[in-house]
């Protein structure tokens, strides 16, 4: 008799859970036995969706359908470590913390050099950040001239 | 947090206005008129350069033209006239109050999900026990899956 494993997640416990989802990370990251790493999401601790995050980071796998389940502590972290490694941070923006976003903002109106796109960023900044970086940058545009 | 379907009918009323086309707007700041539509549909937002040079040939200062401090009015549909993240964000942040039990069929179900951890992650306050009936069985699960050394998930 086959027993499907999707209908049973409910009932694993945490280890089991774990286990499951290396399975599946094993697997190419695609299934096991049926079972999707979108199905065991509801089912898994907050420290193993960090786990997940941070090794898809690592090894340059799409995360970004993990984003909304992972911790802020997480998603703030990978973003300041993705940009001192130059890689992209567009999929982490809509989650990133305001203070985070607002670092960056205080950082380069002080005239300093951060390694970052604001074209990509300034949408997602509060008002008060998108007022004192678009003023810095028409304030730059002027005194070239 | 923009709202970027906001922000694209404020550029499209300012050209209006100035009485331009988009062909006109893409030539003045050297970029494409699909660029230009795609702003105005809110779609895509202008670079920080195009968008002050917008600023000039609107005669508008930034803060208008991306709709800076300005109230959010819901309709019924909360996401009409809106940047659905922009909503989002708004409620998650509590700048924007609504009733989630009323409105939480509106709600795709990824971004169910960003809310239902919001709400377990204390962002957003709601009465447990009404918020939970409308719940699915997995949504239930993600809401009150135990964490490490927590038997029962307290709120």
């Amino acid at each position: 008799m086959n027993i499907d494993l999707k209908n049973m997640l409910a009932f694993l416990e945490d280890e089991d859970l774990k286990e499951l989802l290396k399975k599946i990370t094993e697997n190419g990251g695609e299934e096991y036995r049926g079972v999707t790493v979108d199905n065991l999401l509801p089912f898994l601790d907050d420290d193993d969706i960090d786990e997940l995050i941070q090794s898809c980071s690592d090894n340059g796998k799409d995360f970004t359908r993990y984003i909304p389940f992972a911790s802020d502590e997480k998603i703030n972290e990978i973003f300041i470590q993705r940009i001192k490694d130059n890689k992209s941070i567009r999929e982490l923006l809509p989650f990133v913390d305001d203070d985070a976003l607002h670092e960056l903002v205080v950082q380069y109106t002080s005239g300093k050099d951060v390694n970052v796109d604001f074209d990509d960023i300034y949408p997602f900044l509060d008002d008060d950040d998108i007022k004192a970086l678009l003023h810095y940058v028409m304030a730059h545009d002027e005194e070239k001239k | 947090m923009l709202d970027v379907v906001k922000v694209g009918q404020k550029l499209k009323d300012a050209r209006l206005n100035n009485k331009l086309s988009q062909e006109e707007i893409a030539n003045k700041i050297y970029v494409t008129r699909q660029a230009v539509s795609n702003w105005e549909m809110g779609i895509s937002l202008p670079t920080i350069d195009s968008l002050i040079m917008l600023t000039k040939i609107y005669n508008s200062p930034i803060e208008e033209l991306l709709c800076l401090d300005e109230d959010i009015v819901l309709k019924e549909n909360i996401f009409e006239g809106h940047s659905r993240p922009f909503i989002i964000k708004q409620i998650i942040e509590r700048k924007l109050k609504v009733d989630l039990v009323e409105v939480f069929y509106q709600f795709s179900k990824k971004e169910r999900r960003i809310i239902i951890k919001a709400v377990k992650d204390r962002k957003i306050i709601v009465n447990k026990e009404r918020f939970s009936e409308i719940l699915t069985k997995d949504e239930k699960n993600l809401l009150f899956r135990k964490r490490k050394g927590v038997k029962n998930y307290e709120y």
